[in-house]
């Protein structure tokens, strides 16, 4: 059986004795999921990228710290969303980027598309770009939450695990996210889409 | 149901988990209110385009980039602590023992530390209390003259320590009474 059909838990088993194509084949598998997880809190591809790297860093160093008692996925996202809010938290305070800005609900990013057919897969860059700033509006706990159900389709499980969380807990943020992604989106009385 | 309870019940409709009891009157809620009705739309339709987002992809440089640093962490070699925790004795690792041993040895010593309140090992100092008193009433140097009770057996030829008014009238008392 070839690595590309082999379980995250195989490769990482793989890994964990030294087969380094493991490694690699684990790389191609979740730089990209990554990267869309890490870009949706910090919103700067370059940044973004290298904590991407890190997280794959700290995969390599400590990959003994894995065991199969978890889904692996769910602790490389754990690894990932640490360093995102850390990341975050280190924007915040150096001021370069103020969240507060955004959460003024100035709608001027957000511009109706009418063309636009939701039905589409291929969404309009718009409702992309509004998307991206009314998650950035959004408070922490809401939107780690979000992404991971929402984009990156993880089930409630997972993610409870990942924010250490009760299901129950989970499931009336996720709800409490969507109602408040929507109010932002929809402020002043606009189509998003 | 009111408006706050439909809100907080969207997620769980849409996703079809909600309760048959609470189906029926979020359905009537649905039914009368527009407001909550145009909420639950879309909502359903933001969540239907979420996932749709196109993915970004890494730059070409990412794999190569990822590669420098890795092997600059190869390069560097472990860290003290890390060759410590990766040491193998006969194929297990004994840093763990190592550490619980540590704490067993210190576990005991804090323990016979606090059995023994002087923090001394418990010594017979019945045979040296003698000798110790007599030891410590010879380094005994007052400062002030206390004076010393008289003691019949002393001879009075003693000048150099007064007796006191009790003992003087002490002494009456036995001149008298001795006549």
């Amino acid at each position: 059986m070839s690595d590309y059909e082999l379980s995250d838990e195989v490769l990482i088993k793989k890994f964990q004795d030294g087969d380094i194509n493991a490694y690699n084949q684990i790389v191609y598998r979740y730089k990209d999921r990554l990267l869309n997880f890490i870009y949706r809190f910090l919103n700067d591809l370059d940044r973004s990228e290298d904590l991407v790297q890190d997280t794959l860093l700290k995969l390599y160093t400590h990959k003994d710290s894995y065991q199969e008692i978890a889904k692996f996925s769910t602790w490389l996202y754990t690894i990932a969303a640490n360093l995102a809010r850390t990341e975050l938290r280190k924007l915040k305070r150096r001021k370069t980027f103020s969240v507060t800005e955004l959460s003024q609900y100035d709608r001027e990013f957000i511009i109706s598309s009418s063309d636009a057919d939701p039905s589409d897969d291929h969404l309009s860059h718009n409702f992309e770009k509004n998307v991206q700033k009314a998650l950035l509006a959004l408070p922490d706990d809401f939107k780690t939450i979000i992404i991971l159900r929402d984009i990156q389709e993880l089930s409630y499980d997972e993610i409870s695990k990942i924010v250490k969380l009760p299901l129950g807990t989970v499931k009336s943020r996720i709800n409490r996210g969507r109602v408040k992604l929507q109010q932002l989106l929809t402020k002043k009385g606009e189509n998003p889409y | 149901m009111k408006c706050y309870d439909f809100e907080l019940n969207i997620s769980a409709y849409i996703e079809g988990d909600l309760k048959q009891v609470v189906l029926q009157s979020f359905n009537e809620h649905k039914e009368n209110c527009t407001l909550c009705n145009e909420k639950l739309v879309d909502i359903s339709k933001l969540m239907d385009l979420l996932p749709k987002i196109n993915p970004l992809v890494t730059s070409s440089q990412f794999i190569h980039n990822l590669n420098e640093k890795i092997q600059e962490i190869d390069n560097r070699g472990p860290y003290f602590w890390e060759r410590i925790m990766q040491f193998r004795l006969l194929g297990y690792k004994p840093a763990l023992a190592l550490g619980f041993a540590l704490a067993m040895v210190m576990v005991i010593s804090a323990s016979y530390l606090l059995m023994n309140k002087d923090g001394l090992p418990e010594i017979n100092m019945g045979k040296f209390s003698n000798q110790s008193q007599q030891q410590s009433l010879k380094q005994f140097k007052p400062s002030v003259i206390i004076p010393k009770q008289r003691d019949p057996s002393i001879a009075d030829s003693d000048s150099s320590v007064k007796p006191d008014i009790r003992n003087r009238y002490d002494d009456k008392i036995k001149l008298t009474g001795g006549k």
